[in-house]
């Protein structure tokens, strides 16, 4: 009986360690497969998806200069697309130099160091072109997202960051708690 | 395990003892390591963040001061963090409600209670849907205009503005609904009034109007330090400007004459007030105002023109100024008309008003739903997806025919046309949603053109009306080819959408809805699943009146400029409004269309009636949204750009090649009025500051929540050893004492 208790307690909770290492394996992982069809992307100047049944392809680089790290962004910000990394938010999604670009991505992977960028930090967004723009942080800010909708200026050149907050949150919004509806919004303007 | 070490036992139980412990030992150092080395991983990962986190706690909420705004506010770049912000202390607003749209101008009068020149930010929260037209800032000796300008103008001007030395770096924007402006310089005790001039919409459900402004006003203003305030305006001012708090008492609401009395200079004597001049085109009732005491005067007795103002003994109070009023509900739609006169040009506006719902006519239908289920739709969306689609399948009566497209790259079709929609086909229809799964690319043309071209049934009636039910994500590239093909599709359809998931894409889903007549709704989450889309289907099962159509004497109106081109359906409980310009005033319009009975026809005659505000610049909008619209259809895009300038400048409405652009000038006392004057313009500016047109991001979920998931686990393999060690402890004492025993 004991055995059979025991050993129930051993599978599930190693089931559920795996199915929770899942996801983050997945980020992790398919950041290989990503960033090598950037760089397809930007020798061969087309669309390149990083897994032939990917519903999405790599548009931008993000790279924080004072961290020292760089993330590549798809297009969309669907459930799917941003389980593997962080996404341009349409009609926000071309990276142009007069319009708006958003990006969102999960706070406890891919957009986890967002807390460790500051105000007057300077972002680097290069395009498929390999031509790169320098953002400087203009605002970090707190919102409410239980309205689902952020206003973005449409025809600002800005670039706008976009997690959950807070960081530390354990829990995600639908499984346990309904009120952590905030969002963690970085916003650069172009220098 | 239990069999096994029975066998050990009975072989050699000193050494089989020794030997398990031994095991035992040994098994349990590698899963103390294991586990141990687990659990160091995982707090690291969990209390990592928590680490880092704290001390950024402090800027956080310097940045964030002011992220709820709920009134007009000054703040003021002050040391101390907690004395910046500063509520007006007066505020006087005049509105006037045409219909639905509703002309604002506010006129709000700040204070720099401190001792010291400051600098000074204006924010405005404004409401969703308005237009700013017109800022004035005035304060003590400089006066600061905002107009909208082209964009180029407007750049080389800030640009001027900016290598003149001037503190033009105050580009500053960072939450569109919020209006903000930067004021350099505003002298100790001085006065700042801004005036705001801005449309916007008035809400309309289910015969409620509603209209809420953002109105934050403080208490009166008590200066901590009266005496030095009257000093220095005995010092500086012969006539105080500013008297200090018991006359300001004395004076409040001093009823009309106060005008008179601050003849020629701007005072602040909290004289608070809003009025409203309520002009709803039909009769209307139940004048409300959920946030303040207020008094409505009826103008005449058709009980459609009111005035309306702030219950005198009542204080304008720290909240949002909420008006709401209702319809006096009809069995008949409704259709009203305001007219503005502007430049010799006529600008008239009609809004349908449905009649309250009758129940259970419901028209034919020939109804075809898309559904997409293509890899973006995967997980939440999908059900949400396919329980809307159940939903609304099941809401089909025996009038209707219908078919059902579920596409990712390929095509599947339910049945070849559509079909009557009997007990058999729903049932079949259910089962085939059931199977559907999301994977796979988007390929949305096809599908579209296949519902546009399908055969109709033959048992379906040659009325029935073919709907489109398109139920997707709108993740697509080819947003542009979809919507020219709704364009030049022939035939009568209409194309309904509904955006899925929490980060649908809303301009294609009302863009495509708008090219095909329909309307559309989102669906963020499983709960509004049941009532949106029952909502949605019952609406569009009974449009109130269809293919409208308007006539105008041919003979004196050359030229009508309607919009929006294409009308839609009106719906009930969602009035319909279309703007028209003609070059004389229109006198007479006949209306026509089809309600589920009957033809419907009216004529309306509009008669002389006073210039309605804002009726123009809606017209304006609508137009250059209509021109935007033509860019997809293929339109000559530098043409297009010439119109839309042109159309917004002379309405002074925002777009997409225009800017709103805040200048600086010395006041000039000669020429006042000369704020159009290019050349004031040019000699000033200290400050340049844009707005821009916003658009509405949805949002997605940016948290996976993996830890939680992963803590459980642990926590249960963590149960699981110490179960093990009682056990093991148990079992052990069990063979010492029998060892015991046995000795």
């Amino acid at each position: 009986m004991k055995s059979i208790v025991k050993k129930s307690l051993l599978i599930t909770g190693s089931l559920l360690c795996l199915h929770a290492s899942w996801l983050p394996a997945k980020a992790l992982l398919s950041q290989k497969l990503i960033s090598y069809s950037w760089h397809q992307t930007i020798d061969l100047q087309q669309k390149i998806k990083p897994w032939p049944w990917a519903d999405t392809y790599p548009i931008a680089e993000l790279s924080f200069l004072r961290l020292n790290k760089s993330i590549v962004v798809l297009n969309g910000s669907d459930p799917t697309t941003l389980a593997f990394s962080a996404g341009a938010i349409a009609p926000f999604n071309q990276t142009s130099s007069t319009q708006a670009f958003v990006v969102a991505g999960h706070r406890d992977s891919h957009f986890s160091f967002l807390n460790e960028v500051f105000m007057k930090d300077i972002i680097s967004l290069a395009d498929k072109h390999g031509r790169s723009q320098l953002y400087q942080v203009e605002a970090i800010d707190i919102i409410d997202a239980a309205t689902g909708e952020l206003p973005v200026l449409a025809d600002e050149s800005s670039l706008v960051l976009i997690t959950c907050y807070p960081f530390t949150n354990i829990s995600n919004t639908g499984t346990f708690t309904d009120n952590n509806n905030e969002r963690y919004v970085i916003t650069a303007k172009l220098l | 395990m239990f069999t096994s070490k029975k066998k050990l036992q009975l072989i050699d139980y000193q050494d089989s003892y020794y030997y398990r412990k031994q095991r035992n030992k040994r098994r349990n150092k590698w899963l103390k390591l294991s586990l141990l080395v687990l659990v160091i991983i995982v707090l690291v990962f969990i209390f990592a963040p928590f680490a880092q986190s704290n001390p950024f706690y402090l800027e956080k909420k310097v940045t964030n001061e002011n992220a709820l705004i709920q009134g007009p506010q000054l703040v003021f770049d002050h040391p101390n963090p907690t004395m910046r912000a500063t509520l007006p202390i007066d505020i006087e607003a005049n509105i006037e409600i045409n219909g639905l749209v509703a002309y604002v101008e506010i006129k709000q009068t700040f204070i720099n209670p401190h001792g010291i020149a400051l600098e000074g930010k204006y924010q405005f929260p404004l409401p969703e849907n308005s237009a700013v037209k017109q800022l004035i800032i005035k304060v003590a000796d400089k006066e600061i205009i905002g107009e909208i300008m082209e964009k180029k103008a407007a750049k080389a001007l800030y640009q001027k503005a900016k290598r003149q030395g001037k503190k033009a770096s105050l580009l500053e924007q960072h939450r569109p609904n919020l209006f903000t402006n930067k004021i350099a310089n505003i002298p100790a005790q001085s006065i700042v009034v801004v005036t705001l001039k801005f449309i916007m919409p008035v809400s309309f459900v289910e015969g409620k109007f509603n209209l809420t402004l953002p109105l934050a006003m403080t208490k009166r203003y008590q200066p901590k330090s009266s005496s030095q305030l009257s000093n220095y305006s005995a010092d500086e001012h012969p006539e105080p400007l500013y008297s200090h708090s018991k006359q300001l008492h004395a004076l409040s609401y001093p009823s009309t004459k106060s005008s008179s009395f601050a003849s020629g200079r701007v005072v602040a004597r909290s004289q608070s007030s809003i009025n409203i001049a309520l002009n709803s085109g039909i009769p209307i009732t139940a004048i409300f105002s959920n946030s303040h005491k207020i008094k409505a005067r009826a103008l005449n007795s058709t009980q459609n023109d009111y005035l309306i103002s702030l219950n005198k003994t009542h204080v304008v109070s720290n909240k949002s100024f909420n008006l709401s009023w209702q319809l006096l509900a009809s069995s008949q739609p409704q259709v009203t008309s305001f007219t503005q006169e502007v430049l010799g040009e006529y600008y008239t506006l009609l809004t349908f008003f449905p009649p309250k719902t009758e129940a259970a006519k419901v028209i034919a239908r020939d109804i075809i739903f898309i559904i997409d289920t293509s890899g973006s739709m995967q997980g939440s969306s999908m059900k949400q997806a396919k329980a809307s689609l159940q939903l609304a399948v099941l809401q089909l009566n025996n009038k209707d025919s219908f078919n059902i497209i579920a596409f990712d790259d390929e095509t599947e079709i339910l049945f070849s046309t559509t079909q009557m929609a009997s007990a058999q086909n729903i049932k079949n229809a259910l089962q085939f949603i059931d199977d559907l799964s999301a994977d796979g690319g988007t390929q949305m043309y096809r599908p579209l053109s296949n519902a546009l071209m399908m055969k109709k049934n033959e048992m379906q009636s040659q009325k029935a009306i073919r709907q489109i039910v398109f139920i997707t994500d709108g993740a697509v590239a080819n947003e542009f080819e979809l919507m020219q093909l709704l364009n030049t599709a022939q035939g009568s359809f209409r194309l309904y959408t509904v955006g899925i998931g929490a980060a649908p894409n809303g301009y294609f889903m009302k863009k495509a809805a708008q090219f095909g007549r329909g309307s559309y709704v989102f669906i963020q989450n499983q709960d509004e699943v049941q009532h949106k889309m029952s909502n949605f289907m019952t609406k569009i099962s009974q449009p109130a009146i269809s293919n409208i159509k308007l006539t105008f004497d041919s003979q004196v109106h050359q030229q009508v400029d309607v919009y929006p081109q294409k009308i839609p359906d009106l719906y009930f409980g969602e009035p319909l409004q279309i703007a028209l310009k003609s070059q004389l005033p229109i006198t007479s319009i006949q209306l026509a269309g089809e309600t589920v009975s009957a033809p419907w026809y009216q004529q309306l005659i509009i008669n002389d009636s006073p210039s309605s505000k804002g009726i123009s610049s809606l017209w304006a909008r609508r137009k250059i949204e209509s021109l935007l619209d033509s860019l997809v259809v293929g339109a000559n895009k530098d043409k297009v750009r010439a119109q839309v300038i042109a159309t917004s400048l002379n309405h002074q409405i925002i777009s997409p090649y225009t800017s709103f652009i805040a200048i600086e000038k010395q006041p000039e006392r000669s020429s006042l009025l000369a704020k159009n004057n290019l050349s004031a313009v040019d000699k000033s500016q200290r400050n340049a500051i844009q707005a821009h047109e916003s658009l509405m991001v949805t949002i997605p979920k940016t948290s996976i929540g993996w830890q939680l998931h992963l803590l459980i686990g642990i926590a249960l393999l963590l149960l699981a050893k110490v179960g093990d060690f009682t056990h093991l402890a148990h079992s052990c004492f069990k063979k010492v004492s029998r060892y015991e025993k046995h000795r």
